[in-house]
């Protein structure tokens, strides 16, 4: 790479299967529970709850469009690219590509546990496992893994 | 997909962006109805104007190579493929071309000879 070239990853994932299952559970609850008939009184409130959650389940955790680059690792979840998250180049201290399981560990679309930290990740395979200045790790289910890593110019580190 | 530009190069920033394009539908990255990262998003990115990456896009549009749906931003047009994959092969040749020292007439004539 020339001192005057910038070389930038744009990616986008979107689980087809789970935004399928989620709009299917959301029609058939609601149909199943006819929130403005109201065949179970005093059910409305929570069955809309869950309705509103199925949601913003579709809207935030289905869909990932991540950007690396010299500024950093971009990411917009959802198709409304709501919440986003941004990574300063200057905060991240390492980068790897690692092996997910969604099956294995339970942690599909937009997640905290204490031992991995952050993660978006929509499906199994490679992500890229971000290490920050303050110890945090993020891991992004990014489309290309091994781009997204070329293109944040920093050395795999294991 | 990758994007890289060159602020030092001859060609405008918006020819190499839209050239970026063109090559991932060439190489079969980018498939047909697959959505492009908002202009915005790319320019920040890229450290390049918003203006920049919207007149890339709109002359891939003129082009055939992107169509604009209100709402869901610029997508791989379904004819994109086969003229993308020739129109960047002419540029990559008229580029190298230049680099080399060819004259314009100089390449029109090499090309005429081998079409």
């Amino acid at each position: 790479m020339t001192s005057g070239s910038t070389t930038v990853y744009s990616g986008r994932t979107t689980n087809w299967p789970v935004v399928g299952l989620l709009i299917a559970g959301g029609l058939g609850l609601a149909l199943f529970g006819r929130p403005w008939a109201g065949p179970w009184p005093g059910m409305i409130g929570p069955l809309l709850f869950v309705l509103g959650l199925l949601a913003v389940a579709v809207l935030t955790t289905t869909s990932l469009r991540v950007t690396t680059g010299p500024r950093g690792v971009q990411v917009w979840c959802g198709p409304l690219g709501w919440p986003r998250f941004d990574y300063a180049r200057e905060r991240i201290v390492t980068a790897q590509i690692v092996p997910v399981s969604i099956w294995r560990t339970w942690n599909w679309g937009l997640n905290w546990t204490p031992r991995s930290g952050w993660a978006f990740v929509l499906r199994s395979g490679p992500a890229l496992r971000l290490t920050l200045t303050n110890g945090r790790k993020i891991t992004v289910g990014a489309a290309d893994p091994a781009a997204a890593l070329a293109a944040l110019g920093l050395s795999s580190a294991g | 997909m990758l994007w890289t530009i060159d602020a030092a190069a001859r060609l405008p920033l918006q020819e190499q962006i839209a050239g970026c394009v063109r090559r991932a539908v060439a190489d079969g990255e980018l498939a047909v109805g697959e959505q492009l990262p908002p202009a915005a998003e790319l320019a920040d990115a890229l450290a390049v104007d918003r203006n920049t990456v919207l007149a890339a896009y709109r002359r891939l549009r003129d082009d055939g190579v992107l169509e604009f749906r209100r709402g869901r931003g610029a997508r791989v047009a379904a004819a994109a493929r086969p003229r993308a994959s020739v129109e960047q092969a002419a540029r990559d040749l008229v580029e190298l071309a230049r680099a080399q020292g060819y004259r314009r007439a100089e390449l029109i004539t090499l090309i005429e000879e081998l079409a």
